[in-house]
């Protein structure tokens, strides 16, 4: 088996992948309960954890809005005021289960709609956030 | 461990692997807080035929299997609860604890910004990976940081890899910027300046 080529190696790990990318959705789905769970006890560090990680691992395994949902989840929790945290974690949860339920992997014209009120959301908790001071 | 001239300009020839590599005989930790980050980087390493692939959730955790095994590469995520990758690979260059201060560092980060990428230079990581991950990205930065590792530079200001600029690093002269960061090959230029 080995030495490998860089071929070799890619062609490997995709095939070992590709179970792990069949699983995805399943995990999708208890991370996005986990957050609500956290989301209901205010544990807002866990949620910017959880968006994080989401984020590297979501694109990784072929679901790159969903990393760009969680992207701007993770950036609501550290810049927004926390009066807007549960509603922005409500938002962005359900953004990205409406994702998985339609299958919707990358950022066509419809999702990209999506992630601008994202934007905007985001964009008003950081203004809402420096008026607060 | 302060490399010579000769051994700076073997080293600046050097380039990443072209033909087939072997990491039967190697033995990776990977360092991050999440289970499922830690399984896929995992799956890639067993595909990649790695001899001995060591998990570890926090710094304490993996402090304590530096100690106790001969590890070849480091993988550390940036961001973890308690002490986060950068403060970890500080403690794994500088600590007076750590058997190891020469140990190959790959940081995996999702973030780009150039002060990160700056910060995680000089905190003496040898290699970073940007996510989203790919097998390809993962394989080529272990080759580099395994078979072909820049000299380690123990000064009382930096230790680390040596930052001379590596042959192999395309660098254009000027460090990009963009909005969602920098791009993999801005910040291997990066870290070689």
């Amino acid at each position: 088996m080995l030495p490998l080529t860089l071929d070799d190696a890619v062609a490997r790990a995709d095939d070992l992948l590709q179970s792990v990318i069949a699983d995805y959705p399943k995990h999708l789905e208890t991370t996005f309960a986990e957050m609500e769970g956290s989301a209901r006890s205010r544990q807002w560090m866990d949620i910017q954890i959880a968006a994080h990680d989401l984020k590297g691992q979501a694109a990784t395994l072929g679901w790159p809005i969903i990393g760009l949902v969680a992207r701007s989840l993770e950036a609501a929790i550290r810049t927004g005021d926390k009066t807007h945290f549960e509603e922005a974690v409500r938002v962005h949860v359900d953004c990205m289960r409406l994702c998985l339920a339609t299958n919707i992997r990358k950022p066509i014209p419809a999702a990209a709609r999506f992630l601008e009120e994202l934007a905007a959301l985001v964009a008003r908790m950081g203004k809402s956030a420096v008026e607060a001071g | 461990m302060t490399p010579s001239g000769d051994l700076c300009r073997a080293w600046e020839e050097s380039n990443v692997s072209e033909k087939a590599v072997d990491f039967s005989d190697t033995t990776i930790l990977v360092v991050d807080d999440n289970q499922y980050m830690r399984n896929l980087i995992g799956h890639m390493l067993r595909a990649f035929g790695v001899g001995a692939i060591l998990h570890a959730e926090n710094a304490k955790d993996a402090f304590s299997k530096i100690r106790l095994s001969k590890i070849d590469c480091l993988i550390v995520d940036w961001l973890m609860p308690g002490m986060s990758g950068i403060e970890f690979v500080l403690m794994v260059r500088t600590g007076p604890q750590c058997p190891r201060p020469d140990i190959p560092i790959i940081f995996c980060s999702g973030h780009t910004e150039k002060d990160l990428i700056v910060e995680a230079r000089d905190a003496g990581v040898s290699e970073v990976l940007t996510k989203p991950l790919s097998p390809q990205s993962l394989f080529e930065k272990l080759d580099a940081a395994i078979f072909h590792p820049r000299p380690i530079i123990i000064k009382p200001t930096y230790t680390g890899p040596c930052r001379r600029r590596r042959g192999n690093v395309k660098y254009d002269g000027i460090e990009r910027r963009c909005d969602s960061g920098l791009q993999q090959h801005d910040i291997d230029a990066l870290l070689y300046s």
